[in-house]
């Protein structure tokens, strides 16, 4: 176990050394510099000053040269500074983190203890009235763009009904509130993205549990476990939950990447100050540093959960341990 | 022992949005025999003739359409799941497939001999479940050292031994076995249907046989019926059907048979 452990980790090497080219390129390709943005609003700099910005950011430099300076900082998670304040990168995107996993983690929670239940019952009850219900939600969450729900929800339940706050994590008077309404306030606040950045998510994982599900029940071991003369209940938990669990995780880690990109969409309607919002920001002012800092961040996370589903997958798997 | 009469299962086909059915399969259309205790009862028939169906009807897996199985002279349809369980038992045809490839050999062997056992104190019956198993394993011919190792771990005989064991852990009077050795190697088939008829002989067990290859069934069987389209449509002992079949599908059946293959396993 340890050994597949140590090996899934070494595999992920190659990995981010793609990624964190990949993200240099296309950064470094798209239109506009950070020059542009800062002095492209008056038309007196001169190309000369201009020059000036570019050799202190060292944008002066080949292409190469530059990857491989930022390359060797990057082992030591030191992102360089931000061109917009001239705050250190890791520690904006440090202030950020905490935010981002709050909602993530919150979402895949969601996903997974409402979605597997979900599925798991629409497929033992195949065309009851709960199954067929939940086929029209299904429906709905594939259709509906994410986005709009958002927009929707908000005027819902932050305009029309005045329920809930519709951005940000705290209220103005946060610091003067007590501890349990501190933690009411963020609550209240965590409740729109959380529910839109998962809702994707719960249609469609609740659809791939029920299959997975039916695609279990329909095996042989599981006539086997009935021939043994157990109960129907001891069928269902014991012999079909488990195997069809094993899909779903790996669905799950894989659907991590989707979460976080999902992030710089909600986090930005939502003004929910995480690295996706951060990241947005940095794009629109063709801040280098962060943008490469948030992204190779996304990309760490991302790897991070799919080892992590891995390991699990391997964990239930009895088949996987062995190789 | 156990009478089948006049067995019905009709599968509905359903077709467009709101699943109107449109017509039935007729799997099993209205057959009726009889095995007597110490019996090799054989089913044969080509594949999709309502064999497997027939078996699951047996063992309680599907709800017949029309008809009724007693065993003993008690319907089945009125016994409870680990009653019939306790009485009939099945061997799957494919070995890969039936044994749950989450669970240890222990687990698998173990747990019909649990949900048998009603002892009380569970430290007891641990210790028993376990002596059990081992039994069981020696029985069939398997290493009892395998407890704690996985379904995939093992070729396809020595899967189907498993199945064969957990059969056994229920103490049953009779044994469906569909198919059990038409998806292994021919020198493996040998030895399984060799264990068969000494578990027989050593415990008194009756078998349906279900199977496609009739020199299994010779091997094996004392009866025999032929099944075509849903239908037993010949039967006798197997020096009748055999030396002198009556139908035309029993002839075009027994012409199919390649003698090579009938020295190998003989
Ligand atoms: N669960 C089922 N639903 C619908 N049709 C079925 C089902 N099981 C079997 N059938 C149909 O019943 C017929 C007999 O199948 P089966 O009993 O498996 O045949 P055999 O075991 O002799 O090959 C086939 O036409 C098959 O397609
Ligand atoms: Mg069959």
């Amino acid at each position: 176990m340890l050994e597949y452990i140590v090996r899934r980790l070494l595999f992920m090497i190659p990995l981010l050394l793609g990624i964190t080219i990949i993200t240099f390129v296309v950064v470094h390709l798209s239109p506009g510099g950070p020059a542009d943005m800062l002095t492209g609003l008056s038309p007196k700099v001169s190309a000369e000053a201009k020059a000036r910005l570019h050799s202190l950011y060292g944008l002066d430099k080949p292409l190469h040269v530059q990857y491989w300076l930022w390359l060797s900082r990057l082992v030591r998670f030191d992102f360089g500074r931000s061109f917009k304040d001239g705050r250190l990168v890791i520690i904006k995107i440090l202030e950020r983190l905490p935010a981002t996993l709050l909602l993530n983690v919150l979402s895949l929670l969601l996903i997974f203890f409402i979605a597997l239940p979900i599925g798991i019952i629409s497929a033992v009850r195949q065309d009851s009235f709960f199954d067929k219900g939940m086929t029209v939600f299904v429906f709905l969450g594939f259709s509906v763009p994410a986005f709009w729900l958002a927009l929707l929800l908000m005027v819902l339940f932050g305009v029309v009904l005045g329920w809930l706050p519709i951005s940000g994590m705290h209220s103005v008077n946060f610091p003067y509130f007590s501890f349990w309404g501190k933690l009411w306030d963020i609550i209240k606040h965590l409740i729109l993205p959380v529910f839109v950045s998962a809702f994707g998510g719960l249609a469609y994982l609740s659809r791939y549990s029920r299959t997975s599900m039916l695609e279990v029940l329909r095996q042989d071991y599981i006539r086997t476990a009935r021939a043994k003369g157990l109960s129907e209940k001891k069928v269902i938990y014991r012999h079909a939950l488990r195997n069809a669990l094993i899909p779903i995780v790996t669905l799950l880690g894989l659907s991590l990447p989707a979460l976080i990109g999902g992030g710089f969409i909600f986090e930005t309607i939502f003004a929910w100050p995480g690295m996706g919002r951060l990241g947005y920001q940095a794009i629109m002012a063709r801040d280098y540093p962060v943008i490469m800092g948030v992204g190779v961040i996304a990309a760490l996370l991302t790897l991070l959960g799919n080892l992590i589903a891995d390991i699990t997958y391997a964990f239930i798997d009895p088949r996987i341990r062995y190789r | 022992m156990l009478k089948v009469d006049n067995l019905k299962k009709y599968f509905p086909v359903e077709r467009g949005v709101f699943r109107r059915v449109v017509d039935y399969v007729r799997a099993v259309d209205g057959i009726s025999f009889e095995i007597k205790k110490g019996e090799v009862f054989a089913l044969v028939g080509e594949s999709g003739c309502g064999k497997t169906t027939t078996a699951k009807l047996i063992v309680g897996l599907f709800e017949p359409t029309d008809g009724k199985v007693f065993f003993h002279g008690k319907d089945i349809s009125l016994l409870k799941r680990k009653e019939l369980a306790r009485k009939i038992q099945i061997i799957f045809q494919d070995p890969f497939a039936s044994l749950n490839p989450r669970l240890t050999i222990g687990t698998i062997v173990g747990e019909a001999v649990k949900h048998r056992l009603e002892a009380t104190d569970e430290k007891v019956k641990t210790k028993k479940i376990k002596k059990e198993t081992r039994e069981l394993l020696n029985r069939v011919g398997l290493p009892v050292n395998i407890l704690n190792e996985y379904p995939h771990q093992f070729s396809g005989g020595q899967r189907q031994r498993i199945g064969i064991a957990r059969a056994l852990a229920m103490q049953p009077e009779l044994i469906v076995a569909d198919e059990p050795v038409s998806s292994l190697d021919i020198s493996v088939q040998a030895q399984i249907l060799n264990l068969l008829l000494d578990l027989r002989d050593s415990l008194e067990l009756s078998y349906l046989l279900i199977a496609h290859d009739l020199n299994v069934v010779r091997f094996l069987a004392d009866r025999v019926a032929v099944m075509y389209q849903g239908k037993i449509v010949e039967r006798g002992s197997i020096r009748n059907v055999y030396e002198d079949p009556r139908h035309s599908y029993t002839k075009k059946l027994l012409e199919a048979i390649p003698t090579l293959e009938t020295e190998t396993i003989k």
